[in-house]
């Protein structure tokens, strides 16, 4: 009997090999950004849209995409307008996101306090066939808008300002990247954690980093690592029993520790 | 039709930073907009980009006003901070590719034509074959070649250039010279900013001058060089070691 009998695994698996994929091609550009905490802030705000959805009885998954958008254009509105530092805005929103949420679980009652560590951390076996459906069109719709905007996500990354005096739209692009990060960290909930989700992003494309000589070779290096990781880590946490988040975030943060040795044999090859 | 005109252009950071600027460039004029550190240089091309919002005055570009101007493909920009801190490694032909990036071109993939510019303008500053380099490995110099291909790809009409010979040895400043030759041979209009004499400032046939703005930004707009008694505004700081941008230059 393998891990593939279980329905729950096969949707666990399906998941995980989304987020594995969409994670670090949004990943790619908030490192570029200097913003590869910003979805980690995503997080804590989703958060608030697991406690709103215990409270309310609707389902976790659309409530906290739906809040995350929210504070997705939230957090890009105040960074435009406002004179405070940009990561102190973040820190504003992240630590809002995160008390709201606790204490909207807290006020669903005990039931709803027991399975936020689910939510916090990721559980293979919660992933139902609602919540797919969800996550499938999330992705599905993350997928076509990188495919569409990626050249000006891109220009973006790398000069903004130069890249409105090439007549593209920063502060709309720069507003889709944190939309964009904000639905991959629901998408990610289930599987990878609220409080990890984030690293998926960002740390295949570390580790890529190290290796590649291009953004593309990274981007598309990053995925690979983020995909692999993400099966890998769910099939291992059926068979020993430990939590699929942290599985995965480990077993990405070991291909970071092997690729360090080889991006500086590559360089001194070169 | 000029293809810059700023009409009492000021801007101020809190206190004044350009003041009651006024200037044309024509087609096929290739000017060098001096100053000393701090008379708003940097500012002046941002404004005129529509990056900064001036305080009274307007500004036009290929005789629409700014705020209004959608054309970007005709215009290329280099500004002066150069791109080795890129967080993520782009590849040199990665660099020049994102100056092509446009929502005009949003669902077409790069055509033929567009890729035979990049290696083409890679070709024309010295670089063929290295477009799958780390741009971060290459020279100051070499990055600002790299730039420089960027304008020579997309086919510009006019150029603005932020000082792209700061920090570079003087056999890399006669060689960039060379570079922007053919787009001034190609009848591109070039606006440069620039500290020095070098090269590259010599093949301007006009000049500006900036001074402080306490009454009017423009102390010199005429024939290349300027006369010496407005040098002085130009030349009198340090040539050592990296240009202070200057803190009344702004974000």
């Amino acid at each position: 009997m393998t891990f593939l009998d279980f329905d729950f695994m096969r949707r666990a698996l399906l998941a995980a090999m989304v987020i594995g994929l969409l994670a670090p091609a949004i990943g790619v550009f908030l490192v570029q950004r200097r913003l590869a905490l910003l979805g980690d802030g995503m997080g804590h705000v989703a958060l608030t849209g697991v406690g709103l959805a215990f409270l309310t009885g609707t389902a976790p998954v659309p409530t906290a995409l739906v809040v995350a958008v929210v504070g997705a254009i939230g957090i890009e509105f105040l960074r435009a307008r406002s004179r405070s530092a940009g990561d102190v805005i973040l820190a504003l929103v992240f630590y809002g996101g995160i008390a709201a949420g606790v204490l909207l679980t807290y006020l669903a009652g005990n039931r709803a306090a027991s399975s936020l560590n689910q939510y916090l951390f990721g559980a293979i076996t919660t992933v139902s066939g609602n919540d797919l459906i969800w996550l499938l069109a999330a992705a599905a719709l993350v997928a076509v808008t990188l495919l569409i905007f990626s050249r000006e996500m891109f220009a973006v990354s790398f000069d903004a300002e130069v890249a409105r005096t090439q007549g593209i739209r920063a502060g709309f692009i720069s507003a889709m990247i944190t939309v964009l990060a904000a639905v991959t960290v629901v998408i990610g909930m289930r599987t990878v954690g609220l409080l990890l989700v984030s690293a998926i992003m960002i740390v295949p494309i570390a580790a890529a980093q190290q290796v590649s000589r291009s953004f593309r070779g990274t981007a598309g290096l990053g995925v690979v690592i983020g995909w692999a990781c993400a099966v890998s880590g769910v099939i291992l946490s059926f068979y020993i029993d430990v939590p699929s988040g942290a599985t995965i975030v480990l077993l990405t943060l070991g291909c970071f520790v092997l690729a360090l040795p080889i991006g500086s044999a590559l360089r001194r090859s070169t | 039709m000029s293809i810059v005109a700023t009409e009492g252009l000021s801007v101020a950071f809190g206190q004044p930073v350009l003041r009651d600027v006024t200037l044309q460039v024509n087609e096929g004029d290739f000017v060098a907009l001096m100053g000393s550190n701090g008379t708003g240089k940097t500012t002046l091309v941002r404004t005129i980009l529509g990056l900064q919002r001036p305080q009274s005055g307007a500004s036009w570009l290929f005789g629409v006003p700014t705020t209004r101007f959608r054309d970007w493909h005709r215009v290329a920009y280099v500004p002066q901070r150069l791109t080795n801190t890129s967080a993520v490694p782009l590849s040199v032909e990665e660099a020049v590719r994102a100056a092509l990036a446009s929502p005009a071109h949003r669902w077409r993939p790069l055509s033929r034509a567009q890729r035979l510019a990049i290696d083409e303008a890679l070709a024309m500053v010295g670089l063929q074959g290295r477009g799958k380099e780390r741009l971060e490995h290459l020279s100051g110099g070499q990055q600002r070649r790299v730039m420089i291909a960027r304008a020579l790809a997309t086919d510009a009409e006019l150029l603005i250039m932020d000082e792209p010979t700061a920090g570079v040895d003087l056999g890399e400043q006669r060689r960039i010279a060379g570079h922007m030759r053919l787009l001034r041979d190609r009848n591109v209009t070039v606006l440069l900013i620039t500290h020095d004499v070098g090269p590259v400032a010599g093949l301007s046939n006009r000049a500006i001058v900036l001074g402080h703005p306490d009454h009017g930004s423009v102390r010199y707009d005429g024939a290349s060089p300027p006369p010496p008694q407005y040098s002085e505004h130009v030349w009198h700081h340090s040539h050592e070691g990296p240009s202070d941008p200057g803190l009344l230059e702004g974000p």
